[in-house]
């Protein structure tokens, strides 16, 4: 062999080697791509695959290690799986994204829905509320509105009355003046602050020293009580005085009787009896002179006081 | 059955035949391998991958390499039939690819749009 072909044979050796010992771009890429698959989310979630792509890199390398004229489409093959293990991996984490964010629709609906309900019962219970709280305002109107219409009939029964004790009294004051007119021939009737007085003279009415109405006494008598029967809402004091002749202790007693058999006669002829009273006062109160005859008739007297009507009206 | 697939079928049948007639008895076509790659290659275009950029491209690899299969086959002879199951065999890892691409891209667009109805819903809500 000589110097050249030595030199040729040598660098034909050395080309034959790199050929042998250089994997193809396919195996590189091949290589490349498992790593990247294996290092990534695959490995956890899609194992299996991966290891279809392992299977088929090792294939690759085997057949790079033995030159197989297959070698390129195993590498090619195998860069191909595990870029599918990359692409599975993936898919499967855009499912899982997919199933967690319809999860987190559906939860927040059911918070919307929950909250939506809530409200909707807040609402019911206010509105139960409120129509509780109108009901008992009506209800309060309402009594309010009866207790109105009763005041009211209460103020108008009060007018009523008013009106027909204003008639009363016309017609009582109406009375008195009949009464000072029919009375006037035989008794003095006048008005003064204590009410209405009719003096009766006690001649008129009684025997000398007796308590015992005269029968004329009783005629006159029958006349006043009828005209005061249509006062009798009035109380009435009878009041029987005698002359400063005599006891005074006697006076009394005889001015009691007269005047206690005026208020008798009186209650028998309609009166009411718990509106009169009788009262002996003797010879106190003289309206005349008792020095003489006529002032002494004059004293001997029995008064009948009607009341004024503004009194009478309060009992 | 569609129409798709009667006439892969079909072609497989004439490409066969060409073979066999081509007086090569001793060699028989990669069977397998081309039925795996045109079922990958179907169930890439059924999966809608022409519409993915990344999916269209390796289905078009796919069925680069399985045409070039089909020619070598046709031609007849030991090494045509080795390089052209070679050939399909990277036709059907690319077209399982090409599969998953497109299953991830509608994957990814129903995350996409499931985060969009939160969204929507929120701003419905307030």
């Amino acid at each position: 062999m000589t110097k050249r072909n030595l030199i040729v044979s040598v660098l034909a050796a050395l080309g034959l080697t790199a050929c042998a010992s250089s994997p193809s771009r396919e195996l590189v890429d091949a290589r490349s791509a498992y790593a990247r698959a294996s290092s990534g989310p695959a490995a956890r979630v899609v194992p299996a695959d991966l290891r279809k792509a392992r299977v088929s890199l090792d294939a690759a390398e085997a057949a790079f290690s033995s030159d197989a004229s297959d070698q390129r489409d195993l590498a090619y093959v195998a860069e191909r799986k595990a870029q599918l293990a990359e692409v599975l991996a993936k898919r499967a984490e855009h499912a899982g994204a997919r199933v967690q964010a319809e999860a987190t629709l559906a939860s927040e609906k059911d918070a919307d829905h929950a909250q939506t309900k809530e409200k909707l019962e807040r609402t019911r219970t206010d509105l139960v509320v409120a129509e509780r709280d109108a009901a008992a305002q009506k209800q309060r109107a309402s009594e309010s509105d009866t207790r109105a219409s009763q005041a009211d009939t209460r103020a108008s029964q009060a007018d009523t009355r008013a009106a027909e004790a204003d008639v009363r009294a016309t017609d009582s004051d109406r009375h008195l003046k009949e009464m000072q007119l029919e009375f006037a021939k035989w008794a003095a009737v006048k008005e003064e602050p204590r009410g209405v007085v009719i003096t009766l003279s006690g001649s008129v009415l009684f025997a000398s020293d007796k308590a015992t109405l005269l029968p004329d006494a009783r005629t006159r008598l029958g006349h006043v009580a009828t005209a005061l029967l249509e006062t009798k809402e009035r109380r009435l004091n009878v009041e029987g005085y005698t002359d400063s002749q005599g006891k005074d202790a006697y006076n009394v007693d005889l001015s009691q009787r007269r005047a206690d058999a005026v208020r008798t006669y009186l209650v028998s002829n309609g009166y009411p009896p718990d509106l009169i009273v009788a009262h002996g006062a003797g010879k106190t109160m003289p309206v005349a002179d008792n020095a003489t005859a006529e002032g002494r008739a004059n004293n001997r007297r029995v008064e009948i006081i009607i009341a004024p009507r503004v009194e009478a009206s309060m009992r | 059955m569609t129409i798709r697939m009667t006439t892969t079928r079909a072609m497989l049948g004439l490409f066969l035949g060409a073979a066999l007639a081509g007086g090569c008895a001793t060699t028989r076509p990669p069977t397998d391998n081309m039925e795996s790659s045109a079922a990958s290659i179907r169930g890439a275009e059924q999966a809608g991958a022409e519409n993915v950029p990344r999916a269209a491209f390796h289905l078009q690899l796919a069925n680069e390499q399985s045409a070039k299969a089909k020619v070598m086959i046709a031609s007849g002879g030991e090494d045509n039939m080795k390089a052209a199951s070679r050939l399909l065999m990277r036709a059907a890892a690319d077209g399982e690819l090409a599969i998953a691409l497109a299953d991830d891209d509608k994957d990814r667009l129903a995350a996409e749009q499931a985060v969009a109805d939160i969204h929507t819903f929120e701003q419905q809500a307030k």
